[in-house]
C-alpha cells in the first residue's frame, strides 16, 4: 500500500486563524 | 466573561489544549447559542479531538450557515466518517486549496484514482499555501499515479 498523507488536514483551523479564507 | 475567554485562547500562538477550547465554546454557546465564531470553533475543536461524528451531530444542529461556514470541516468529517458520497456531493466545484485536498482524498479512498490524479494536478499547478505542502503533494500525486 503506497504512503498517502492527510495533507487536507492542515487545513483545518479555527476561525480567525484560517490557512485560507 | 467566556467570549473574550474565547477570544484569547484563539489568539494564542499555539493551541495545544482542544478540550478547553470546547469548553470556553460550549460556554459562550450557553448563553449566546448561535455565535457563529463559537460554533465553528465547537466544530473545529471536535475534529481535533477525533470526535467526527459528534462534529457532523454540531453540523447538523447549526443549521445551513454554519454549513456554509464549514464546508471545509463538514467534507472533512464526511471524509474521515467514510460518507464518501456525502463528501463528494459537497465538494462539488470545490475552488479553495483545503476543499480540493479533501476532494482528491475522497476519490482517492473511493478509487476514483482519474479524479484525484486530475486534483492533484490542478494543486500542483497552482501556488502552495502550507509548509510542506509540496512534499504531501508529491507523496499522493505518486500514490495516485501507482493504482
Ligand atoms: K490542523
Amino acid at each position: 500500500k503506497p504512503l498517502f498523507f492527510d495533507a487536507a488536514w492542515n487545513y483545518i483551523e479555527y476561525p480567525g486563524r484560517e490557512v485560507e479564507k | 466573561n467566556p467570549t473574550a475567554t474565547l477570544t484569547t485562547l484563539l489568539r494564542g500562538s499555539t493551541i495545544e489544549d482542544h478540550e478547553e477550547v470546547l469548553k470556553a465554546a460550549n460556554a459562550v454557546l450557553k448563553s449566546s447559542k448561535s455565535n457563529p465564531d463559537a460554533l465553528h470553533t465547537r466544530v473545529v475543536a471536535l475534529l481535533q479531538l477525533d470526535r467526527f461524528d459528534d462534529a457532523l451531530r454540531a453540523l447538523d444542529d447549526g443549521g445551513d450557515k454554519l454549513g456554509e461556514a464549514c464546508r471545509l470541516e463538514k467534507a472533512y468529517a464526511l471524509y474521515k466518517t467514510g460518507k464518501l458520497a456525502e463528501a463528494e456531493n459537497l465538494l462539488q466545484g470545490a475552488d479553495k486549496r483545503g476543499l480540493k485536498h479533501v476532494a482528491a482524498q475522497v476519490a482517492y479512498r473511493a478509487e476514483k484514482f482519474e479524479d484525484a490524479a486530475r486534483l492533484y494536478k490542478e494543486l500542483g499547478s497552482e501556488p502552495v499555501a502550507i509548509e510542506g505542502e509540496e512534499n504531501d503533494l508529491r507523496i499522493n500525486s505518486s500514490a495516485v499515479d501507482a493504482q
